[in-house]
């Protein structure tokens, strides 16, 4: 298990190493030059002089690999640098703003589990009946939905026609009611379609067969050997819904006027704000990456067949 | 039945796909058999013929697009066409326990051994500490050097012929009345396949329990069946003792059976049961 | 299965084949159908309710709806086939060269692809907005730059799959040149999973393109497209919520019906998998 930990720990920083090559690519080979950025959100015209003296101080006339070592050296010592826009470092603003998506994220994620367990197994254990036709309408909708439309209807009911929700803002437990709901109903159509068909598969497994001509109670078949058995496959997918709602949470504040680093981000991408956009893509990246990892770890632990095999491949 | 007193009794089974309302084709139809104390009845036939369907309706666990639509099963003189959902239950695994093909598939993977067995037990009412020292020396006596290592084990640790013996564990644990044995010897190699054999060999004689062999390999009917039952397209053809049914078969689907083995191996097991 | 059951999937199947048709039809045809021109801005008429003249009515602008809306099917269809197109592209040459080369080069290329896998996708979609601009065409490479990696994966994996069946390795005892093993015996049974794979994806890349378009990052003012028209909307959300309701329903239509298509496809195609999944 520790092996499991300590490897999968191993395969890390060379990944975020190459993702930070990457990102870091992408921002000095695209198409517009970060000095034109800086000059035009610090109010200074872009004369010849002014240019050249922008680039001077962004250590933009240095060859690329010297660029990337100075910016990753920074990096590692969590300077990210200056918003071009508000002056201030980039961490303390991302900072500042993270803690509402993470919030967002987390009841959703929460939200997705707590819905999408339950109907899932419902379908499977009704199965070709009316509750599993129900239930996978129901999904099916769900994969279909713009969350950013969703968000708006949900507005339009709940606070214009009902005035029962407020519309934009963080404070109150009403308000995180209809973001969570906007983002959570994609991962939970897709993980209600994943629970039904890995419970259906488990009860048609030959070890189910086995579990009931041992003669034990219906109960402990469903409720303990189908039921573990079909939410490994839940906590993998766990890894792949952080990466969807991070996304899906710049949408939804933005609708919601929800105080979280999307919807900074969004605004510092209007602005070509490059240092912002940097560490916000950093940020998003760790965080997924962690996420991951923590679903990796949780995997073997709750799979034997992973954990004691781990050592050798993977 | 030359000797003790059944332990089985199949009378008339016939089952049926589901839909429409037992209706359908029959997959096993007017299947009898017996199974006696102490005794191997052996279930030939190719595969796809309804022999592991038969096994499943014994057990009631036939898949639920398929039923159970006529005849009667009675277990040591207690018949079970009525009874109850939990009757049934209590009567698997207990009263008849059942050793599956490709036991590899037939242990859930994120439970170890031990605690397969231990859940076994508790469903029907054996708990305590003086279980534990009977499931070590009922591994023991099952050949297993080292029943701790076993427990802790997790199935895909183990290999297919030792899963199959944990399976027979059980059954001896339970003090199982009958066992049914699907086709035993799949998948497995040669010396495993003698083991198993050996092991079912010495629960009939040791513990007197009856056997229902199911198995398309005529080479282990041969050495373990006492009665033999030939089974084509659901139905029962021939039966009877092993010996007559080598020696004289009456169909031509038998005979022709018998025939294909002998060209495989040669006619030393015909001399052998002739002998 | 019961019978019931078959025919009602039969006719999704039938209901998701005629919406997909006519939306694409409807994006062939967009000139033909449209009753006005989608970029006509007529401000007497602005903020008009449904009418003989305007069967939608009218936006903020005064341009028709209905009008809007079917152009925006072009921008839409259009720009996910372009995107499918270059994906499966991209895919299909690293994909089958990974899979089919082994080695250091599948070595080589699958750590590349696991570079592109460690994004969130949708956020690096925007950041390279960010980097490239707005518009239609950036909106492409963005979402073609962030998915191909998983489709390379996929079909390595089945490329891998393949090349260990016995009928492939029968070929290459018997001295087939590898070309021609890789043309005849590969690509056919990896285009056909993938097929189903792009199908069930499509709805998935919409939602995309028009999330980005509706965060103002994606496809711009004054194209007609559904996320722009939602994000255009927003402002008269109090006075007359319709102008979000026709757009937002286009993109769920559209995106359900090329959903049911995908799975309707994948049952046809490959029936294992449908038993298990539907």
């Amino acid at each position: 298990m520790m092996r499991f930990a300590v490897r999968r720990l191993l395969l890390l920083p060379p990944l975020l190493l190459a993702v930070s090559v990457v990102v870091f690519l992408i921002l000095h080979l695209g198409p517009n030059d970060p000095a034109m950025s800086y000059l035009r959100l610090s109010q200074i015209p872009p004369t010849d002089e002014a240019l050249a003296a922008a680039r001077e101080f962004l250590g933009l006339n240095k060859p690329l690999l010297a660029q990337y070592v100075d910016w990753l050296t920074r990096a590692l010592k969590l300077d990210f640098g200056l918003s071009y826009v508000t002056r201030r470092p980039v961490l303390d603003e991302i900072i500042y703003y993270l803690p509402a998506t993470l919030n967002l994220a987390g009841i959703s994620l929460v939200l997705t589990l707590v819905l999408s367990i339950p109907l899932g197994m419902w379908a499977a254990l009704n199965r070709d009946r009316w509750p599993d036709h129900l239930t996978r309408g129901l999904a099916f909708f769900g994969v279909s939905m713009p969350n950013f439309w969703l968000a708006f209807l949900l507005v339009t009911v709940f606070s214009i026609w009902l005035g029962w929700l407020p519309p934009l803002g963080r404070g109150t437990p009403a308000h995180i009611v209809m973001p969570a709901v906007s983002l959570a109903l994609m991962s939970t159509a897709i993980n209600i379609r994943l629970i039904r068909a890995s419970m259906l598969e488990n009860l048609n497994s030959r070890s189910v067969l086995y579990a009931r001509a041992r003669g034990l109670k219906e109960r402990t078949v469903v409720g303990v050997h189908v039921l573990k058995n079909s939410l490994i496959p839940v906590v993998t997918a766990i890894g792949m819904h952080a990466g969807e709602l991070l996304g899906g949470a710049v949408v939804v504040e933005n609708i919601f006027a929800w105080p979280g680093v999307g919807r900074f981000a969004v605004s510092a991408i209007y602005n070509r704000d490059y240092p912002v956009m940097q560490c916000f893509i950093l940020f998003m990246v760790v965080i997924f990456v962690v996420c991951n990892l923590l679903v990796d770890i949780c995997y073997a632990w709750l799979d034997p067949r992973i954990r004691l095999a781990g050592g050798e491949n993977s | 039945m030359s000797c003790g007193k059944t332990v089985l009794e199949i009378n008339g089974l016939r089952v049926s796909l589901a839909k429409p309302c037992c209706q359908g084709p029959p997959l096993v139809d007017d299947v009898s058999l017996t199974v006696a104390r102490g005794q191997v009845t052996g279930l030939i036939g190719e595969s796809g013929c309804g022999k592991s369907l038969t096994c499943l309706a014994v057990m009631d666990l036939l898949p639920q697009a398929i039923c159970r639509s006529d005849g009667s099963i009675t277990l040591a003189g207690a018949p079970l066409g009525e009874a109850s959902v939990s009757q049934w239950r209590c009567f698997r695994g207990r009263r008849a326990a059942m050793v599956l093909q490709n036991p590899m598939s037939c242990f859930d993977p994120i439970f170890t051994i031990g605690q397969h067995i231990r859940e076994t037990l508790a469903a029907h009412g054996l708990k305590g500490s003086d279980c534990k020292g009977r499931v070590r020396s009922t591994l023991a006596e099952l050949d297993f050097d080292h029943p701790d290592e076993i427990l802790s084990a997790y199935p895909f640790q183990l290999s297919g012929g030792m899963l199959q013996r944990v399976m027979v564990s059980l059954a001896l644990l339970l003090e199982a009345e009958l066992l049914i044995v699907d086709e035993p010897t799949t998948d497995l190699d040669v010396i495993v396949q003698a083991r198993i054999l050996d092991l079912i060999d010495r629960l009939r004689r040791e513990k007197n329990v009856g056997v229902l062999l199911v198995t398309h390999d005529l080479s282990v009917i041969a050495r373990l069946a006492d009665q033999v039952a030939v089974m084509k397209e659901g139905r029962i053809i021939e039966s009877g003792p092993v010996a007559d049914i080598f020696s004289g078969p009456g169909e031509p689907y038998t005979r022709a059976l018998l025939s294909a083995h002998f060209s495989l191996y040669g006619p030393s097991i015909a001399r052998e049961i002739r002998a | 299965m019961t019978v019931l059951h078959r025919l009602f999937k039969r006719r999704l199947a039938a209901v998701a084949l005629i919406l997909a048709g006519a939306i694409l039809l409807l994006a062939v045809a967009a000139p033909l159908i449209a009753p006005y021109d989608p970029n006509n801005v007529v401000l007497e008429e602005k903020l008009s309710p449904p009418s003989s003249t305007h069967w939608l009515g009218t936006d903020h602008l005064g341009r028709d709806i209905l009008s809007r809306l079917i152009y925006g099917t072009r921008v839409s269809v259009g720009s996910v086939a372009a995107i499918i197109a270059c994906i499966l592209a991209l895919g299909f040459v690293v994909g089958c060269l990974s899979g089919y080369a082994g080695g250091v080069i599948d070595a080589a290329l699958m750590r590349f692809c696991d570079v592109f896998l460690t994004f969130p996708t949708f956020i690096l979609a925007m950041f390279l907005i960010g980097v490239l601009g707005t518009g239609l065409t950036n909106v492409i490479i963005a979402i073609v730059l962030t998915h191909w990696a998983w489709y390379a994966r996929l079909i390595r994996g089945f490329v891998l799959s393949l090349k260990n069946r016995d009928y492939i390795l029968a070929a290459r005892v018997a001295g087939t040149p590898r070309i021609k093993i890789v043309l005849h015996h590969i690509v056919p049974p990896v285009f056909a999973q993938l097929v189903i794979l792009a199908t069930m994806d499509i709805g998935h890349m919409m939602l995309h393109v028009s999330g980005l378009s509706f965060l103002g990052l994606g496809v711009t003012p004054p194209t007609p497209e559904w996320g722009v028209m939602i994000n255009d909307a927003r402002q008269f959300i109090w006075s007359s919520p319709r102008l979000i309701v026709y757009p937002g329903l286009m993109i769920f239509v559209t995106v359900m019906s090329f959903n049911l298509l995908g799975d309707a496809l994948r049952d046809a195609l490959d029936p294992t998998a449908g038993d298990k999944e539907s």
